[in-house]
């Protein structure tokens, strides 16, 4: 399953990598990136969790 | 030039005295206030002192979908009351991409990594604090508390000497509440600002001061007036807000044993309570300018309109939100630190500031209540208790 991080619209909240730092990463700014495009389906949940509570609606989990 | 534009719907704007205003001393608790009122669509009110009216946004979508605007409403010129200040505060009142520029000076040492090394810092002047008082069997936790605590951490991260900083608090607390004093406060705070970053420019350590004193923005050195202001406005920035929140927190839990009792004996619950006060407590409101004539949620702006975004009102939307305060929220993504090209910088540090607070607050005194007949007053423009009093058996 795929998840992605938009760049233009990440805003540094750091929620994500709150929530499940190992699908996340976040640069020496604090701006994040996913840290793997494909992950697995049992991490599903928390990549749900985490675009769930991004203000910015920047994470897509597809 | 006044402002009289009203919503065309048939709505009547608020009746003068309904919406509490925000400014000086607040006549009752604002978050209180801001529930009788509920969500509204975009409203007009003239409702403050002498200067001119403005729009307010209260519905989380139409606070959202406006903070994240930066083209339609600016952060130039938008700030009421609409009195000149010498300089608008950095990055704060600038419009993107400046704000950028501005912003990566800072970023770097506001990240979640940098301020997780300051936490043996936070933990012993928490400690400290709280052990200076615990005795007692009472205290005013804004004035010996909330107000203590974050501006010493603060400080020395901040790279101000310690011997300055009860001037700061001062100058930024008639800064933050005072607003005919406002401009001689702010040209002291920038006073001090100045001298430091001059001399971390020769002399630079490990410090945000330092940072903004040997920052580049396009490949230029960072003029000084620039570095004074983006100093002057992290100071301010972080001053009156976390310690707020720090108060309104524990006021809740004074009245509430059983969420007392959660933090307590579920620790790793913290986080989720942080998440949680933070989006209960939003105490900074900020403005925006209306950018070009719009129709926005059928209120009809002109260009050159404030527009008050109510992230207070926004976070207590009952439509987005639910009714109830649960520290078991799984999705909470409150805008508390705004959202947008301007969240809030200081947003890492608050959060754990806040969390280390609750946390040893309750390993220390886990049982306690607003004192008896206590009379708490309110003020704003970021909505703080003045006073708060609290007591526990010893």
């Amino acid at each position: 399953m795929k998840l992605s991080v938009d760049a233009t619209k990440c805003q540094g909240h750091g929620r994500c990598y709150a929530l499940a730092p190992d699908l996340f990463d976040l640069d020496e700014n604090g701006n994040a990136s996913a840290l793997e495009t494909e992950i697995p389906d049992d991490r599903r949940a928390d990549a749900e969790l985490a675009a769930a509570n991004c203000p910015e609606n920047a994470i897509t989990v597809a | 030039m006044t402002y009289q534009k009203r919503v065309e719907r048939g709505d009547e704007p608020l009746p003068k005295g309904q919406y509490i205003g925000f400014l000086g001393a607040l006549s009752e608790d604002p978050f209180a206030a801001l529930d009788a009122l509920g969500q509204q669509p975009i409203f007009w009110t003239d409702d403050h002192n002498d200067v001119d009216g403005y729009w307010i946004a209260t519905r989380f979508e139409d606070v959202r979908d406006i903070l994240q605007d930066a083209e339609a409403f600016s952060s130039i010129d938008s700030q009421i009351p609409f009195v000149q200040m010498p300089d608008p505060l950095l990055p704060t009142e600038t419009d993107p991409p400046y704000t950028q520029k501005l912003r990566v000076l800072l970023m770097p040492h506001m990240t979640a990594k940098k301020v997780n090394a300051l936490e043996p810092r936070m933990h012993e002047v928490c400690r400290g604090i709280i052990e200076s008082f615990r005795a007692d069997g009472r205290c005013d936790v804004v004035e010996q508390f909330s107000r203590v605590y974050p501006i010493t951490v603060f400080t020395q991260w901040f790279g101000l000497p310690s011997g300055q900083q009860e001037e700061f608090r001062r100058q930024a607390n008639i800064f933050l509440h005072y607003a005919d004093r406002r401009a001689e406060a702010w040209a002291a705070i920038l006073g001090i600002v100045k001298e430091q970053l001059i001399e971390k420019r020769a002399n630079p350590k490990d410090d945000l001061l330092s940072a903004i004193a040997t920052g580049t923005i396009d490949g230029d050195l960072v003029d000084i007036k620039t570095a004074v202001q983006l100093g002057g406005a992290v100071f301010v920035g972080g001053l009156d807000t976390l310690p707020s929140n720090i108060s309104w927190a524990l006021r809740f839990l004074a009245g509430h044993p059983e969420h007392r009792r959660q933090i307590i004996e579920t620790p790793n619950m913290i986080p989720n309570a942080v998440e949680e006060f933070l989006r209960l407590y939003s105490v900074a409101n900020p403005m925006r300018r209306v950018a070009r004539d719009m129709e926005f949620r059928g209120a009809n702006l002109v260009a050159g309109d404030r527009i008050l975004c109510s992230i207070a009102a926004a976070n207590r939307d009952v439509e987005t939100f639910g009714e109830n305060v649960a520290f078991d929220r799984r999705v909470n993504p409150h805008i508390a630190f705004a959202t947008g090209p301007h969240r809030c910088l200081g947003s890492h540090l608050s959060r754990h500031e806040l969390g280390i607070a609750l946390r040893i607050w309750h390993e220390l005194i886990p049982d306690y209540r607003i004192a008896p007949n206590a009379k708490i007053s309110y003020s704003g423009p970021i909505f703080a208790m003045e006073n708060l009093p609290l007591e526990w058996d010893v």
